[in-house]
């Protein structure tokens, strides 16, 4: 086993479940020595909540490590520890696999009981066949027309006519109808169980995994077969002859046969020499190696081997959480994750099977995230699906407005704003005693029940000085000065809540109109891409530039949150500034995003680049003014 | 929502082939509520009694195990107050393949021996194993007094 010894105090918590210490052998600290050896940014991926460990004013961020993690990654890691043990005990991956389950992923201590104690006492109650055969080749799923054969869970038996499919585990002779099988794992999967018994009573043996993807295989055919049954009748009604799904597939086989054939000619596809720097910028994140060799045949051809894979990941996503395999893989990796780290979450996304695990902190102060969360520092990470979410209250980004306060700011807009509103709308206050007064008749000439101070409606002057005759109320009426009394300020404070309100508002509503628009236009971006020589990676600035506007919204959206909590004693005029500057840039490339037509959207690469870049520098800008102005105590925080 | 054929299956089953010693009776409104009864064991302090219990099949069932619980006061180590039952087939062990009958069964079986040391009903299994002679005496009374 060539675990390396971790001599990172961190790893000595892993250790719950066994009394022996068997902290040192997570692969994921492994991949962190390995960073610490050689600094090797490739191998590991350690991110971090905030690009810098201090602003350019030298406030430090505290910023936290973390790693988003893949189901897959788990699985490939966990299925490299099966192998390593499988070399030693040469029983088979898939029993290897089930013991390591049983002794949760500790391979020193299941290596010391399989030398120390007997074979026997080993594998008694583990749920292994002692002379167990290998699944692999042939079918475990077998059509039985025997008629006295009865399923034990749902009794049905096969008829002549109509044989039952059934299916046993390789070891025992226990069949089952296979839809009850699937069942039973479904609910198994469903309840987070790891090893999952026959469904024969007193069997015990543990199903291996080769045998649940026989299982998987069949569940994902028979879902696959009811969907297209169900494509056929809907076809059928409406009289279709081709769906829109196979109109695609046809086209895409027709792109791809294209696509062959122009290797072959080795044909060169344009590119505007004037961007190539934008472009090489642009470029770098799919895979460095294509950019130098932009317009050449391999650059094409990496195009293409990369649209491939989109697709296969499209797939993969489309099987990801479908099957009984994914699933089970779900809880395995959650279930080793929750073992083995000292603190890991779920993407909160819908369907997202990703995970972020916390490494620590890049700070000498700062260890846990209690702490991390109190100094109004913003843990925002990034899943590897690209999910943006708060590792503390696992909502969407609220940077650059702290978690409290967000909190806060979001129960405030459930309860008052409607209230707010209304009162704001239809009602005056009293202007002696400041009461809120609804008008309810048609008459000026107001009296207030709370004071009994006569007033006009319209110019909010006392009554007796219109000496009887209201229409003449043309004089303009100053602002009240200072606010005297409670109720005036609850109006004040009110009136600053819904000036924010509106901004927030009013940035959500941009955010939504502007993502659902966007959202249209991709679709007609990868149209274009399909009808012209363009490649996907040509397209990719548009996506990275609507990336910067949505975040830069959003960003926008909760500066003007947290401005209402500022203590409206502090000066604001730093922040506002900062404000204002990136308003006015996202607006900029909001404007150029609706004002560009699909086809001339390359044309306008430069643009689209050059604006979403200021725009990326004013929300680092903005996101530093306020990291600042906290931490030195510009700006204080108020707990309305 | 239609009954699935195994309850049907099960149903017809225990009332054409019935288990000496136990009753079980679907409630002609809800053919998934069942009045069970359970004849004390010969040889235990619950000889001769006659308990009821009630039994209901959740809509996952086989997939889950049945609600089951006495509805008859006893004595016993792994049944509480409310008579609900600590018994590992009906928890972590259920397997679909398990039945009523089986459950049933079970259920009898546990009350010919009973398990002081995985109590549910604490004080109960105290004195079970602490006194053993005047824990089955007050099993006995109870069985003649509540179970006839």
């Amino acid at each position: 086993m060539s675990d390396v010894e971790g001599d990172d105090p961190e790893e000595e918590e892993y250790d719950e479940s066994f009394e022996d210490s068997y902290a040192e052998d997570s692969e994921f600290e492994y991949e962190d020595e390995e960073y610490l050896d050689e600094d090797n940014m490739e191998k590991v991926e350690v991110e971090y909540t905030y690009p810098t460990s201090e602003t350019k004013m030298g406030t430090l961020t505290h910023r936290m490590k973390y790693e988003p993690v893949d189901v897959e990654d788990v699985q490939r890691s966990l299925e490299e520890k099966v192998k390593q043990l499988d070399t030693i005990l040469q029983i088979g991956t898939d029993e290897c696999r089930i013991l390591l389950m049983r002794y949760n992923w500790n391979d020193d201590k299941l290596l010391e009981d399989f030398t120390n104690e007997s074979l026997d006492k080993f594998f008694e109650g583990s749920g292994l066949s002692k002379n167990s055969k290998p699944v692999g080749g042939w079918d475990l799923i077998e059509q039985k027309t025997d008629e006295s054969f009865e399923c034990h869970i749902c009794f049905s038996s096969p008829s002549k006519d109509q044989p039952l499919a059934v299916f046993r585990l390789g070891n025992c002779d226990h069949p089952f109808c296979i839809r009850c099988y699937v069942k039973y794992i479904q609910e198994a999967n469903a309840n987070s169980r790891l090893l999952i018994p026959c469904p024969e009573a007193d069997c015990g043996l543990i199903i291996r995994l080769s045998e649940l993807q026989q299982l998987s295989d069949y569940g994902w055919k028979e879902r696959e077969r009811a969907r297209e049954e169900k494509r056929k009748e809907t076809e059928k009604q409406s009289r279709v002859p081709l769906t829109e799904e196979e109109i695609r597939q046809k086209y895409q086989r027709d792109q791809i046969e294209a696509e062959l054939s122009e290797f072959s000619d080795l044909e060169i596809g344009e590119g505007e020499t004037g961007e190539n720097e934008e472009e090489k910028k642009v470029k770098v994140e799919p895979k460095n190696k294509a950019d130098d060799t932009d317009e050449d045949p391999e650059a094409k051809l990496f195009n293409f081997q990369e649209r491939i894979l989109v697709q296969e990941r499209e797939e993969r996503e489309r099987r990801r959480n479908q099957t009984l395999l994914s699933k089970y893989w779900f809880n395995v990796a959650s279930k080793y994750c929750s073992k083995h780290c000292k603190s890991f979450k779920n993407c909160p996304f819908p369907d997202c099977d990703s995970l972020i695990m916390q490494q620590g902190f890049d700070s000498n102060v700062v260890a846990t995230l209690e702490e991390f969360t109190k100094r109004q520092l913003i843990p925002t990470v990034q899943c590897s699906h690209k999910h943006e979410f708060c590792y503390s209250c696992l909502k969407g980004d609220h940077s650059p407005c702290p978690c409290s306060i967000a909190e806060k700011w979001e129960k405030k807009c459930k309860d008052d704003t409607e209230t707010a509103h209304w009162i704001t709308a239809n009602t005056k206050d009293c202007p002696e005693c400041s009461m809120p007064i609804e008008k309810n008749g048609g008459c000026n000439h107001m009296q207030c029940r709370n004071c009994n101070y006569e007033f006009c409606w319209v110019c909010l002057k006392d009554w007796a000085c219109h000496n009887n005759s209201y229409f003449n109320c043309t004089k303009y009426v100053e602002d009240i000065g200072e606010a005297k009394t409670a109720q005036e300020k609850s109006r004040k404070s009110l009136e600053r809540y819904l000036f924010y309100f509106r901004l927030f508002d009013n940035q959500r509503s941009s955010l939504s109109k502007d993502r659902e628009l966007l959202e249209q236009f991709e679709g007609k971006i990868q149209e274009m891409q399909k009808k012209s020589s363009v490649s996907w990676i040509e397209t990719l600035f548009y996506r990275e530039s609507v990336d910067v506007l949505l975040q830069a919204r959003r960003e926008l959206m909760w500066s003007y949150a947290i401005m209402y909590y500022i203590d409206p004693k502090c000066p604001k005029q730093l922040v506002e500034g900062v404000q204002c500057t990136l308003s006015h840039q996202v607006e900029k490339l909001s404007r150029l995003f609706a004002d560009t037509e699909v086809n001339a959207v390359l044309q306008q690469k430069a643009k689209f680049l050059n604006y979403s870049n200021t725009v990326k520098k004013s929300r680092d800008l903005l996101r530093e003014t306020y990291l600042d102005c906290i931490a030195n105590g510009v700006v204080k925080l108020t707990r309305k | 929502m239609s009954l699935p054929k195994r309850i049907i299956r099960e149903t017809e089953r225990l009332i054409s082939d019935p288990v000496p010693g136990i009753t079980a009776v679907p409630h002609s409104d809800n053919l998934r509520y069942f009045d069970v009864t359970i004849q004390g064991p010969e040889s235990s302090p619950y000889e001769n009694g006659k308990f009821k219990l009630e039994l209901f099949l959740p809509d996952e069932y086989p997939m889950v195990a049945p609600k089951v619980r006495f509805l008859t006061k006893i004595y016993h180590p792994n049944i509480d107050r409310l008579g609900r039952i600590c018994l590992d087939v009906l928890k972590n062990n259920w397997s679909p393949a398990l039945q009523i009958r089986t459950i049933l069964l079970s259920i009898q079986a546990l009350l010919s021996s009973p398990n002081p040391d995985d109590p549910l009903a604490n004080e109960v299994a105290e004195e079970w194993k602490n006194n053993n002679v005047h824990a089955i005496a007050t099993a006995k009374e109870w069985t003649e007094k509540y179970a006839n």
